[in-house]
């Protein structure tokens, strides 16, 4: 990635020259890592800004590409989404279509039934997260392409917290677009891709205006080193995602394990079979969040999601899943990483407890955002 | 919407049938032409940019700006081939709001900027997580931010006084050896030269300079592979010549052994295409 910002600047559109060939040759390896990722071709890939683009580019693109042709006006999505997904979806509703955000069980799950009944009124599109940001919930993104497919609807899916994670095809899981970024899997941020279903075709309406860059549907000069680390992140995924995820899932056990001995009363949210290896969001008994947060100084982990860090108000998706204001500011999403060992784990496990059994801990402070990642110094 | 006829690509397609403002045969904006259309057409998002970027010619946008004014319009000015390279200031100009790209300024690819009025934007184009003051949601790319804002802060004095005479050298040549220099006649980027070479295709010139060392463009990097003429040499009166220019920018840390060899090599092809 490096030599992309320094030595080998041109501009990929350049095909004329050798410069502009060298880099248009990284950007495409690029895109067959990626597109290898995820089980698609790679001229299924459109790179983006990231995932908070794609998903804006699949909803809002999907929706005006049809408007014309297409009677139905109706987008699905889950009362749990990241707020981009939420946001895009809303403002449809200015043009005319008619977003239907659906409820989630308590264990942030979709279930089947209420999906089905949404979809009995014929749906343009159906758009649900692969996992959860802040709960780390899989959702079962086959059974639910499955349905919106024999409804005639089609079906996207916000892969970023997903992707890299833990092995996924988007053919065998049926998907018509899927949102993908670097900086979930390791690399750059600032980086995204979409995936488009080629076949059967998927029609979609660039939200840029300019150049004719990645196929006419997103304009803008390519960012090259951004996607050649892209590229690199999603190779090095690939090969260690399948044993990086058992051991994550060992940490996150061994966490919640260490945690739960000694505070009795703690919560997990979210289903603790259906989530990514190295996702744990708790509810401690008594003691707030953010005084938690202040006596582990050391900790660098986040109460909800980082993207809402203006809004200082209860995670949306604890509330979808039926926790209380009181409760919300009790939680906490811890995430291990690829860089995180055991050791780590064990000094955040007696940090927590310290943190918990601490007297005074209580706070009346609003949720303080931190960043967002791992736990470990 | 108004625009002016050498627009970039993003802004000509941004709007469906805007009025357009023609260039003279420089490629300078027509002002009595935007003045009648502002008078014609009341408030209006005007739409100039501040220099070409295939010939790199200025345009007059402080006094567009004025125009504007009197009109009651917003204008939005395309900066990305200028900063960095020409000083800018912003309250002189007097744009409602100015576009600008990293690339194009010495910083990385991928991150650009937007300077606009508090109460400008009414409607993000991305959607998310409330960054960017809700105007563009999405996680920052912060290395490109950090290499954007180092890039602008690099101080080069004499960048403009020893680009220009860089570029008048290779101006100066071409013309000798018969080429003409797009936009002669106006005020120009330090770093940008066009230049026309009659009965010569601008694809074959590319290819000849590619295979001695040299990327040049025909037109605009964003429009390559489609092979059509320069909207651009083509409102500035080139007729079927704007398919004969080539763009010729040079980077920062041009020096003039490079400038001497780009002579030599220009010569070369020029010898090669005429035996």
């Amino acid at each position: 990635m490096l030599p992309f910002f320094t030595d080998a600047f041109a501009n990929a559109a350049s095909e004329e020259h050798a410069a502009g060939r060298r880099a248009r040759d990284a950007v495409e390896e690029a895109r067959g890592e990626v597109a290898a990722l995820i089980d698609a071709e790679p001229r299924e890939i459109v790179f983006t800004s990231g995932a908070t683009e794609a998903n804006n580019l699949a909803i809002k693109g999907y929706a005006r590409a049809q408007a014309m042709g297409d009677q139905r006006k109706r987008i699905l999505t889950a009362s749990t989404e990241h707020s981009c997904v939420l946001e895009s979806v809303k403002s449809l509703c200015s043009e005319g279509f008619s977003p239907i955000v659906l409820p989630v069980s308590s264990t942030g799950l979709l279930d089947p039934d209420v999906v089905e009944a949404a979809l009995a009124t014929p749906t343009l599109l159906v758009s649900v997260m692969g996992a959860n940001n802040e709960i780390g919930v899989l959702q079962d993104l086959a059974m639910l392409a499955a349905l919106a497919t024999r409804h005639g609807a089609a079906f996207h899916s916000d892969l970023a917290q997903l992707a890299g994670k833990l092995p996924v095809s988007v053919r065998e899981t049926g998907l018509t677009m899927a949102s993908l970024s670097a900086h979930k899997m390791y690399g750059p941020k600032g980086i995204g891709a979409l995936y488009i279903r080629r076949r059967p075709r998927t029609r979609l309406a660039p939200l840029l205006s300019g150049g004719a860059q990645e196929r006419g549907l997103r304009a803008g000069t390519a960012p090259v080193p951004l996607i050649v680390g892209f590229g690199v992140a999603a190779r090095l995924a690939r090969r260690s995602m399948t044993t990086e995820a058992r051991r994550l899932t060992a940490l996150r056990e061994r966490l919640h394990r260490g945690l739960r001995a000694a505070i009795p009363g703690l919560s997990v949210n979210g289903s603790v079979d259906s989530r990514l290896p190295g996702n744990l969001n708790i509810t401690f008994p008594d003691r707030p969040a953010a005084s938690m947060l202040a006596a582990c100084p050391r900790l660098c982990i986040s109460s909800g999601a980082a993207c809402s860090v203006a809004e200082l108000s209860p995670s949306h998706v604890l509330r979808a899943i039926g926790l209380g204001d009181d409760a919300c500011r009790r939680s906490l999403r811890i995430g291990i990483g690829r860089l995180n060992s055991a050791d780590d784990v064990d000094q955040a496990i007696a940090m927590l407890i310290a943190a918990h059994e601490a007297p005074g801990a209580q706070s009346s402070l609003p949720l303080r955002q931190r960043p967002l990642a791992a736990t470990g110094a | 919407m108004i625009c002016s006829a050498i627009e970039h690509d993003a802004i000509r397609a941004a709007v469906e049938n805007p009025l357009v403002v023609p260039v003279d045969g420089d490629g300078v904006i027509r002002l009595n032409v935007l003045e009648t259309m502002l008078n014609r057409s009341g408030p209006a998002l005007v739409c100039l940019m501040l220099a070409n970027n295939e010939t790199g010619v200025v345009q007059p946008v402080a006094e567009a700006a004025q125009l504007c004014l009197s009109a009651g319009a917003w204008l939005h000015v395309d900066a990305a081939q200028a900063v960095g390279r020409l000083p800018i200031d912003l309250k002189a100009l007097g744009a409602t709001s100015l576009a600008f790209s990293s690339h194009k300024s010495g910083g990385p690819p991928g991150v650009g900027g937007l300077l606009v009025d508090e109460s400008m934007i009414v409607e993000p184009q991305i959607r998310g997580g409330g960054q960017e003051l809700g105007r563009r949601g999405g996680t920052p790319n912060l290395a490109g931010i950090a290499g954007l804002a180092a890039a602008l802060a690099a101080e080069d004095v004499d960048y403009a006084v020893r680009l220009t005479g860089l570029r008048d050298r290779v101006a100066v040549a071409a013309t000798q050896f018969g080429a003409e220099v797009c936009g002669a006649g106006a005020t120009r980027l330090p770093n940008t030269v066009c230049l026309a070479l009659a009965g010569v295709r601008a694809d074959l010139q590319v290819i000849m300079l590619d295979q001695m060392g040299f990327a040049v463009s025909a037109g605009a990097a964003c429009s390559s592979g489609k092979i059509s003429p320069s909207h651009v040499l083509q409102a500035m009166g080139f007729g079927t010549r704007a398919s004969e220019a080539i763009r010729v920018s040079l980077p920062w840390n041009t020096d003039p052994v490079d400038i001497d060899t780009f002579i030599a090599a220009y010569q070369h092809m020029i010898e090669r295409v005429r035996s």
